[in-house]
C-alpha cells in the first residue's frame, strides 16, 4: 500500500481528557507519514476538559485534529459522526484507552483492502495491583487475538474489535455504518454481522499495536455482561437467522455444570423485575475467595455470575421464558448437517474447481470430513462467521486430532512411513 | 515402568527409532536391564524399562509397549501439519555452575555447537573453589565465562539474566547435554506473549549405579511425553512440580519485571539447597502467565553416581520445597498452602516413610524416605535463615539490592557482586573476560 492515502482516526471519548491527551502524543511518534492522516476526536457527554485540552494541544500535534462534542452516551453514534467529518479514504476506528505504537497505522494500511476489515492487536495493560480477574482477562484477550493469528481461524462476528480497528470509507458506508439503535453495547459485533454478510473479509494484523489501558474489574465487567445479554436479544431481533448460535450453548447439559445453567437461567429469569442482590453477594463471595487465593472457587464463582448477568439481561429485554422458548422454536439450536453436506476426505488430493463446488454446498447445508475413510467431524453451517475455506476444515482437523482422535489412525498413518505394521498388536483396538 | 534395580548393575540406555522397532536391540551384553527411549524424528515418545536376556531386547518386548507411544507420535505428526514458520526469539543460554569442572567438560563441546550457530552461551561460575573451570571455558572460544563470586544457584541465575539482552534466556544444568534441536524446541513456544517459561524433557544420561537409577525412579525430571500447557487456570499454582524443573527450561527477560526474578534466598548453595525454580514458577502462573511443557526440547541430564550424593539431593528436595512453600504462605500469602503443605506431608513424606518402614513393594529406602522427610521438617526454618543471611549479604557494601522476591524491573547489574559492570564483560562477543579471584 503506497503512503499516499489519507487515513481518518476517530476516537470517541468520555471523560478522559489525561488518557486522551497521552493517546494523541502517541498518534504524533508514528511512522506512518503526519500529513497523510487526520484525527478526530468525538467528545461524547464529557464533562471534563477534553474539547479544550485538544484545542490546546492541536498547535503542537503534526497532523490535523478536529475535536467534535455531542452527548448521546453511545460509542457508536461518535463514531458514525466522526465520520460524517472525516476525509479519509480509510477510516481507522481508536478507543481512546488504546495507546498506539509508532507503527500502528502502517500497519493497519499494509494488511488494508478494499474489501477488508483490519483488527489490531490491543494488548492489555495491567494496573499497579491487579486482581483476579484482570489477570484472567489479559489471558482471554492474548489467547483471542493469538487464535486470529493461527493459520485457517475463522473469524465470526464477535471478533469484530472496534476499538482498534479500520477498513475503507467505502465499505463502512456501504453497510450503512453502526446501528445506533442498539445502544447498550455489543453495536460493533452487529455491525460485524452486516460486514460479514456484504462479503467483507477479516483479518487480523499482528504488527498493528495499541496497549490497552483498560482497568475494567470484576463489577463493571458484569454490567457489561448484563449488556451483552440484553445486545444479544436484540441482535437476535434484528438477524433473526443468528439466533440459533447466538444461544448456542443453550441445550448443552452435556458440560460439566449444565443442570447449574439452567437453574442459574431459571432464577435470572424469575428474578428480572426485583432488585439484583444476587451479584452483589456474588461479587462479595469472589472477593473474599481472592483474598484467600482460592482460585477454584472464585472461578467457579466468576463463571456463575457471568451466566446469570447474561440471562438477566436477555431476561430483561425479551420479557420471559415462554418468549425465549419461542424465539429458539422459530430458529432451532444447534444447526444439523445435512445428510446431503459434502464430505471431504481431508487426506487425498481434489481439484480446486471440485472443492470449490463443494465449499460453496457446505455453506448451506455443513461439512463433513474424513480421513482415511473414516468420517471424523462435520461443521454444521454457521451463520455470523466468515464463508468456509479448505483450511478451516484443516484447523478444525487440527485441533481436534490433538486430544480426540484415536490413534489407530495415527498407527494407520505411521504405517505409510515404510514401518512394518502387520506385527503392531493394535489395529482395531479403540475406536472413535 | 516396572523396575526394581536393587542390585548394583548398570542398565543400558539405548535410543530406538519407532521405524525399528521390528528389529531387536543387540549388544546389550553385561546389563541386567535396560531403558529403551523410543524415538520418532527428533523427539521422544516414550520410555520403557526391559529386561535384558541374552544380551538383548527382543523387537516383540519393544512392540508390547508400542501403544504407550502412539498418542505422542500422532500429536508430533499433527503439530508438523500445522507448523508454519515463526521467528524465534533471540537467545542466551546460561550454564551455571560451581566445581563441577569434570561434568561441564562434557556438556560444553555440544553447547559450543549452539554458540558456533550464532546462539550466546554464558557460563556462570558460581563462587568456584579454583580456577579450572575458567580455564576449561578458555578453550572455547565462543562461549563467555562469567564469574560470580556470591554462592547461590539463583543467584547465578540471576546474574546470567543480567548478563544477557536476548529476549528469552535458557538455563541447562552443568550436569546436562542437550539434545539436538533442544533449543529451537523451547523457543518455539515463544510467540505466544502469555509464556513466560518454557520447561523441556530431562532423561538420564547414565543409569550405572543404583543411586542413579534410584533417583530417576523416585525423583526423575520425566514429566512425559506430550505437550502440556499450565496457567493459574487449570493447575494448582502452589503445585509446580509437575511443570518442569530449572535443569531444563527458557524464560522470557519481558516478563520478569512482573514476575521478579529468581528469588536468591532459595536454591542450591543457599540453606534451603532447592526449590528456587519450582518458587520461579509459581510466580509466573500466580501473575497470569503460561508455562509450556514441551517435551521435544530434550536433555541428557547425568544423575549424582554415589548414594551419599542422591540422599543428600532428595533432602535437599524436601527442604527446598517446604522452603519455598514458607515463603509463598507467608509473602505470597497463598494460604491454601496451609491445606496442602500438611496434606502433602502425611500423603507424601509420611506415607513414604512408612512404606519403607513397612518394606511394601516398590517402597524407597528407608534412607532415603526419612532424608526428604526430615527435609520437609526444616525447610521452612532453613528459608528463614537462609533469608536471614541473603538480608545481612545484602548490607554487605557492594553488594546488590536484590532478593528475587522483590519486582525489579530494571537490572541493577552495576552493583552486582565485587565485579565490573555488566557493560564491560562482552556478552555476544568471542571470550568474556576471565576472572578468577
Amino acid at each position: 500500500m503506497s503512503q499516499t492515502h489519507l487515513v481518518s482516526v476517530i476516537i470517541p471519548t468520555h471523560n478522559r481528557s489525561q488518557m486522551l491527551a497521552r493517546h494523541l502524543l502517541a498518534l504524533s511518534r508514528q511512522t506512518w507519514p503526519e500529513e497523510k492522516f487526520e484525527v478526530v476526536v468525538i467528545a461524547d457527554d464529557c464533562q471534563d476538559e477534553t474539547a479544550d485540552m485538544v484545542t490546546m494541544l492541536s498547535s503542537q500535534l503534526p497532523f490535523n485534529v478536529q475535536c467534535l462534542s455531542h452527548s448521546a452516551r453511545s460509542a457508536s453514534a461518535s463514531r458514525n459522526l466522526g465520520t460524517t467529518h472525516a476525509h479519509g479514504e480509510y477510516y481507522l476506528f481508536l478507543d481512546d484507552d488504546v495507546l498506539p505504537e509508532p507503527g500502528l497505522i502502517t500497519a493497519h494500511l499494509r494488511a488494508s483492502g478494499e474489501n477488508r476489515v483490519v483488527m489490531g492487536h490491543s494488548r492489555p495493560v495491567l494496573p499497579e495491583k491487579p486482581s483476579f480477574w484482570q489477570y484472567s482477562a489479559r489471558l482471554w484477550w492474548e489467547d483471542t487475538f493469538r487464535a486470529m493469528r493461527m493459520p485457517g481461524y475463522r473469524f465470526r462476528y464477535r471478533d469484530f474489535f472496534s476499538g482498534n480497528l479500520s477498513m475503507t470509507a467505502a465499505l463502512f458506508h456501504r453497510v450503512g455504518g453502526f446501528d445506533t439503535t442498539i445502544r447498550v453495547r455489543l453495536e460493533d459485533y452487529e455491525l460485524g454481522i452486516r460486514l460479514l454478510k456484504a462479503g467483507a473479509e477479516f483479518c487480523f494484523e499482528p504488527e498493528a499495536v495499541g496497549h490497552h489501558y483498560d482497568f475494567t474489574d470484576l463489577r463493571t465487567w458484569l454490567q457489561r455482561v448484563y449488556k451483552e445479554g440484553i445486545a444479544d436479544i436484540q441482535i437476535g431481533q434484528r438477524h433473526p437467522e443468528l439466533r440459533c448460535i447466538l444461544f448456542a450453548d443453550y441445550e448443552d447439559v452435556r458440560a460439566d455444570w449444565g443442570r447449574l445453567k439452567r437453574l442459574i437461567r431459571k432464577v435470572a429469569f424469575s428474578w428480572v423485575q426485583r432488585r439484583d442482590r444476587i451479584t452483589s453477594i456474588g461479587v462479595r463471595l469472589a472477593e473474599i475467595c481472592e483474598l484467600l487465593r482460592l482460585r477454584g472457587p472464585w472461578l467457579h464463582i466468576i463463571g456463575a455470575l457471568r451466566e446469570y448477568n447474561y440471562w438477566r439481561g436477555a431476561a430483561w429485554r425479551i420479557g420471559g421464558y415462554a418468549e425465549l422458548a419461542s424465539w429458539i422454536q422459530e430458529a432451532p439450536i444447534a444447526p444439523t448437517v445435512g445428510v446431503d453436506a459434502p464430505l471431504f476426505h481431508l487426506d487425498q488430493p481434489e481439484s480446486l474447481e471440485e472443492r470449490q463446488t463443494k465449499l460453496e454446498l457446505a455453506q448451506r447445508v455443513g461439512a463433513r470430513a474424513a480421513w482415511q475413510g473414516k468420517e471424523l467431524f462435520s461443521i454444521p453451517p454457521l451463520p455470523g462467521y466468515e464463508p468456509l475455506r479448505y483450511d478451516h476444515l484443516l484447523a478444525v482437523f487440527r485441533q481436534e486430532a490433538r486430544r480426540n482422535f484415536i490413534p489407530p489412525l495415527a498407527l494407520s498413518l505411521i504405517q505409510r512411513k515404510d514401518l512394518d505394521l502387520s506385527v503392531w498388536p493394535f489395529n482395531s483396538q479403540t475406536s472413535i | 515402568m516396572s523396575a526394581n534395580p536393587n542390585n548394583s548393575t548398570g542398565v543400558a540406555i539405548q535410543q530406538v527409532f519407532i521405524e525399528h522397532l521390528n528389529k531387536d536391540v543387540l549388544e546389550l551384553e553385561g546389563f541386567r536391564r535396560a531403558l529403551i527411549v523410543f524415538r520418532h524424528k527428533d523427539a521422544v515418545v516414550g520410555t520403557a524399562w526391559f529386561p535384558v536376556v541374552n544380551g538383548k531386547v527382543t523387537a516383540t518386548q519393544l512392540q508390547s509397549m508400542v501403544s504407550k507411544v502412539a498418542w505422542p507420535v500422532w500429536q508430533q505428526i499433527v503439530a508438523e501439519m500445522g507448523k508454519q514458520p515463526i521467528q524465534l526469539p533471540t537467545v542466551t543460554v546460561v550454564v551455571c555452575t560451581r566445581d563441577r569442572t569434570n561434568d561441564l567438560a562434557v556438556s560444553l563441546p555440544e553447547l559450543a555447537k549452539l554458540a558456533d550457530r550464532g546462539r550466546p552461551v554464558l557460563v556462570v561460575d558460581n563462587c568456584p573453589a579454583d580456577d579450572s573451570t575458567a580455564r576449561l571455558v578458555a578453550g572455547y572460544p565462543g562461549i563467555t565465562y562469567i564469574y560470580e563470586p556470591r554462592a547461590g544457584l539463583d543467584i547465578a541465575r540471576n546474574r546470567g539474566i543480567q548478563e544477557s539482552t536476548s529476549e528469552v534466556v535458557a538455563f541447562i544444568d552443568d550436569d546436562a547435554i542437550p539434545d539436538e534441536g533442544w533449543l529451537d524446541a523451547l523457543l518455539n513456544h515463544f510467540d505466544d506473549p502469555m509464556v513466560a517459561v518454557v520447561t523441556g524433557l530431562t532423561l538420564p544420561l547414565e543409569l550405572e549405579t543404583r543411586a542413579q537409577q534410584w533417583f530417576e525412579i523416585t525423583n526423575g525430571f520425566n514429566r512425559g511425553f506430550e505437550q502440556r500447557s499450565f496457567d493459574s487456570t487449570c493447575v494448582s499454582v502452589v503445585g509446580t512440580g509437575q511443570v518442569g524443573a530449572g535443569v531444563n527450561m527458557a524464560v522470557r527477560r519481558s516478563a520478569l519485571g512482573e514476575i521478579g526474578y529468581f528469588d536468591e534466598a532459595l536454591d542450591g548453595g543457599t540453606p534451603t539447597l532447592s526449590g528456587g525454580d519450582q518458587e520461579f514458577f509459581y510466580r509466573a502462573l500466580a501473575h497470569g502467565y503460561r508455562i509450556i511443557y514441551e517435551p521435544r526440547a530434550l536433555v541428557w541430564h547425568k544423575h549424582r553416581r554415589e548414594w551419599k550424593a542422591l540422599r543428600q539431593t532428595i533432602f535437599g528436595y524436601g527442604v527446598g520445597l517446604y522452603a519455598w512453600w514458607s515463603k509463598t504462605l507467608f509473602v505470597g500469602k497463598e494460604f491454601t498452602l496451609l491445606y496442602w503443605a500438611t496434606l502433602w506431608f502425611i500423603q507424601h513424606h509420611l506415607g513414604n516413610l512408612l512404606r519403607s518402614v513397612l518394606r511394601r513393594p516398590g517402597c524407597a529406602p528407608l534412607d532415603l524416605a526419612w532424608a526428604e522427610m526430615w527435609g520437609a521438617v526444616i525447610g521452612p526454618y532453613r528459608y528463614l535463615r537462609s533469608r536471614r543471611a541473603q538480608q545481612q549479604s545484602r548490607l554487605a557494601p557492594g553488594v546488590g539490592d536484590r532478593t528475587g522476591d522483590l519486582i525489579l524491573p530494571t537490572a541493577d547489574s552495576e552493583t552486582v557482586g565485587s565485579k565490573p559492570p555488566a557493560s564491560t564483560v562482552s556478552v555476544h562477543g568471542i571470550q568474556g573476560g576471565v576472572e578468577v579471584p
